[in-house]
């Protein structure tokens, strides 16, 4: 999934999807869909914020 | 007249350990009050998930001998204190980490000791997702809140004058609020985390539940300070006990009037409106603030943060328990692309360094806990919308009272304070305290 250019949050929902079919094929597509969605819409807001090329990431 | 008997789950901890000091009460006596207490309401709250009362009771005669004899250890010598069953305790298991007994306290609880205080014992927290059975002191079909569940009750209810809590998204400052207690959450890296099961390495920070803010500012004194052991704690010392308030002049404060109204009830928000206007009748310069507009993506920031760092956290237990099922929440984490990871962790050191110019002009933000009071039932633990930001953020904390709402349930406004103020935080909330009052016990 990349990072730059900003993701939509459509284009990482079908790829977070994707991904969870495969990793869990049993889970309840029901169950997932509210953390798919809500994790695709921060991809989303995260990867579209304009940041200094040389700002530092904070870890702890 | 010194307080004696039941009367002594009254006072504060200032108080307690003055009484101690001044030998108008022993560890013991103390002890015993308390342990009167959780038998008068402990089987209606829920809050101790782990109490033994042989233990209590040696440890408060070896406190009580030391008293005597004038050896007192420290500040706290014979203060009784809850702790979160999050944090490890010598020879009792810690609930999310499997049935065997802990072998060594919690880095907290061992400089507890060392200030003289008495451990009671351990208190509710949801445990993979399995609500506590702890219900809100001041209205028992109401959730206390969570994740320090049984510590914001057990303080509400006075089963302990004060209580160790932990906050990774609002776990600290949420159960304080709808307990009607006093709540601390510092600056990230204030305390050590050795022994405090994990939640999030970016997040999680130790709090304290109590009366006010002095009695919070005595625990933090003897609980904050580098550990070698921890590499995230701050290298500075500890914050001074004193909250010196002798020179302690009106706050300025900002209230928060974008991103978080939109969340929060019509009782509530009359209740922010009203302590505002108390303030300011009491000589404080209360000003709108309004945040920038990137500060928008905090939520979504914690949410990858917490979600990455908490799957890492519990991968190995769900590869050493086939049982365990994945929440949702897990699986989708386990997808998000490191380079994503990142860029979140780049955004919060951006909106870290941006959202502190806003104490240029004010001593402390001003906003609620919660939406609401404690909501009704025991099948969630409330909402963390208004204490995430400031978890991400790692800034200090703290939560007063904000009167009571129509229903009579506790309001829990949030005053929150620049990164490593927390002692000029506490300040202003003791000085907030004074102005708004504090709740008193519930009726039980």
């Amino acid at each position: 999934m990349r990072l730059h250019p900003a993701v939509t949050r459509d284009e990482v929902l079908k790829w977070l999807s994707e991904e969870a079919e495969r990793l869990a094929p049993g889970a309840p597509r029901s169950e997932l869909e509210s953390a798919l969605s809500e994790f695709a819409q921060s991809m989303a807001a995260v990867s579209a914020i304009v940041l200094p090329d040389t700002l530092e990431p904070r870890f702890p | 007249m010194a307080a004696t008997g039941a009367d002594l789950i009254h006072l504060t901890v200032t108080e307690l350990a003055n009484a101690v000091a001044q030998g108008e009460a022993t560890p013991t006596e103390v002890a015993e009050a308390y342990l009167a207490r959780i038998a008068e309401v402990e089987t209606r709250v829920q809050a101790w998930c782990y109490l033994d009362e042989d233990t209590v009771r040696r440890e408060a005669e070896v406190l009580t001998a030391e008293a005597r004899s004038r050896a007192f250890r420290g500040p706290l010598h014979g203060v009784p204190i809850a702790i979160k069953d999050e944090f490890h305790l010598a020879g009792v298991s810690t609930q999310m980490a499997g049935p065997q007994p802990q072998t060594e306290d919690a880095e907290v609880i061992r400089r507890l000791r060392a200030a003289g205080a008495l451990i009671m014992g351990k208190t509710y927290m949801p445990v993979d997702g399995v609500m506590p059975p702890t219900r809100n002191p001041w209205n028992l079909e109401h959730t206390a809140g969570g994740t320090s569940s049984g510590s914001g009750a057990a303080v509400g209810a006075r089963m302990a004058p004060v209580a160790l809590g932990e906050q990774t998204a609002g776990s600290n400052l949420r159960p304080a609020a709808f307990c009607g207690v006093a709540g601390l959450k510092p600056t990230f890296g204030r305390i050590s985390r050795v022994g405090c099961y994990p939640f999030s390495y970016s997040h999680d920070h130790v709090g304290i539940i109590g009366l006010t803010m002095a009695d919070m500012a005595l625990l933090l004194s003897a609980l904050a300070g580098p550990d070698p052991n921890d590499p995230t704690t701050l290298p500075d010392p500890a914050p001074p006990a004193d909250l010196d308030m002798a020179s302690m002049r009106p706050p300025r404060i900002g209230v928060i009037r974008n991103f978080f109204p939109e969340h929060t009830e019509p009782p509530m928000q009359a209740a922010i409106e009203k302590a505002a206007e108390r303030m300011k009748a009491a000589g404080s310069v209360v000003v709108d603030v309004r945040l920038p507009e990137e500060f928008g993506v905090i939520w979504d920031v914690h949410r990858l943060v917490a979600g990455v760092e908490g799957f890492t956290l519990y991968s190995r237990r769900f590869a050493e328990n086939p049982d365990l099922p994945m929440t949702p929440r897990h699986i989708v984490a386990s997808l998000v692309p490191g380079s994503h990871y990142v860029q979140a962790q780049r955004v919060r050191s951006y909106l870290h360094a941006r959202i502190q110019q806003v104490f240029g002009q004010v001593d402390a933000l001003l906003l609620s806990v919660a939406p609401g009071a404690a909501p009704k039932g025991l099948s969630s633990t409330g909402d963390t919308t208004m204490l995430i930001p400031w978890s991400c953020l790692g800034y200090p904390a703290v939560t007063v009272s904000g009167g009571l709402s129509p229903d009579d349930l506790p309001l829990g406004l949030q005053l929150v304070g620049a990164p490593k103020a927390d002692w000029e935080l506490m300040r202003v909330g003791a000085w907030a305290e004074g102005v708004l009052e504090r709740l008193p016990a519930p009726t039980l």
